[in-house]
């Protein structure tokens, strides 16, 4: 066996996978070898290295949560996430905002082309960026500036 | 009465069925092995829990595919493997995803720390090298090297869950490693001559 073929199992030899190398010839290298011996003492320091990472255990809570979460009828595949959750209800309370003030002309019943333009692309960016619970607030906001209207235009 | 072993296939049927304590025994037996496989692939400690609360929760629901042509840790590694990798890619225009794991490593290594402080800022900072190092790997060689190395797969589960051949994974550990031995190189010759003074101590050399 010669360096580069000793080296290239190097790592195996290390973790007993014996199964992939001759051993014998292996070991019989590394006996005449003082290049090859020096690299096997610097993977044994790679591995001391990388066992410096501590192996951290799952927290006391996990079997607990993922039981609580599959007893739940139609349990859904992903447990929630309270950050994201609080984040997309403040995203959507706030765009919310912006089309409710940028609705409010409507009621005013000018300009309303040039609004229903702006609309449009509000609820858009709004779509794209938080999804489901966006879409209800905009199907929402449609149907009651619709009965707005019907109701202006019954009055008219 | 002789009480044998509830194997893994037992409670596999069993979870098949409906029956969701087995389904917690399989838990009890592998919530370590798949939270510290995200623990070591992705950013933070919290992103881990998350990432095994749903691995779970996803295998619970594909049980009724599983047909045992595998061990069931294989294939709960694999779904683990596959997931962590689709969480990383989710996160990776995230440009802070080094925080958490930084204030972790705080509270790990003062836990670690021993009596003496400098010791603990010297391991505090050989986990972060070794941590960033591993983290710089491309996933083709990261993959095997922690399946091998942290979860303990020999090289034949390690190619199971992998689905590549076992010289594969022998030939990505050994590139792994001379990767990390390149990006680690001070801290490989400080860790030699430490053990080299150890066994000189020991033999007194």
């Amino acid at each position: 066996m010669n360096c580069q073929e000793t080296r290239e199992n190097l790592n195996a030899y290390l973790a007993s996978e014996h199964q992939l190398f001759d051993k014998a010839k292996l070991e019989k290298h590394l006996d005449n070898c003082p290049q090859c011996q020096g690299e096997l003492e610097q993977l044994q320091a790679l591995n001391n290295m990388l066992n410096s990472l501590p192996n951290q255990g799952a927290p006391a809570s996990l079997k607990t949560d993922i039981l609580a979460t599959l007893s739940k009828p139609n349990s859904k595949s992903s447990p929630i996430n309270k950050g994201k959750l609080v984040r997309d209800l403040l995203a959507a309370a706030a765009v919310s905002l912006a089309i409710f003030w940028s609705g409010l002309p409507l009621f005013n019943g000018t300009d309303v082309d040039k609004v229903n333009q702006s609309f449009n692309k509000l609820a858009a960016n709004y779509t794209q960026a938080t999804g489901s619970i966006v879409n209800k607030t905009v199907n929402w906001v449609d149907k009651t500036n619709n009965k707005i209207h019907i109701k202006e235009w019954k009055i008219k | 009465m002789i009480n044998l072993p509830v194997t893994d296939e037992l409670l596999v049927k069993k979870a098949q069925q409906g029956n969701l304590v087995a389904y917690g025994e399989l838990v009890e037996r592998y919530q370590h092995h798949v939270y510290s496989l995200g623990y070591k692939l992705l950013k933070s400690p919290h992103e881990a829990q998350d990432a095994a609360q749903e691995i779970f929760i996803r295998t619970h629901k594909a049980l009724p595919t599983f047909k045992g042509q595998s061990k069931f840790s294989t294939w709960l590694y694999r779904i683990a493997t596959n997931h962590c990798l689709d969480t990383l890619r989710r996160n990776q225009r995230e440009q802070n995803k080094n925080v958490d794991w930084n204030n972790n490593n705080n509270q790990i290594s003062t836990s670690d720390a021993g009596s003496q402080p400098e010791e603990a800022l010297l391991n505090k900072e050989k986990q972060q090298a070794v941590k960033r190092s591993l983290d710089a790997l491309p996933d083709k060689y990261r993959l095997p090297l922690i399946l091998h190395h942290y979860q303990e797969l020999s090289y034949r589960q390690t190619a199971e869950v992998l689905e590549i051949g076992e010289a594969a994974v022998a030939t990505r550990i050994h590139r792994a490693k001379q990767m990390l031995k390149e990006k680690l190189s001070g801290g490989v010759a400080d860790e030699l001559s430490r053990n080299k003074r150890k066994s000189e101590r020991l033999f007194g050399q």
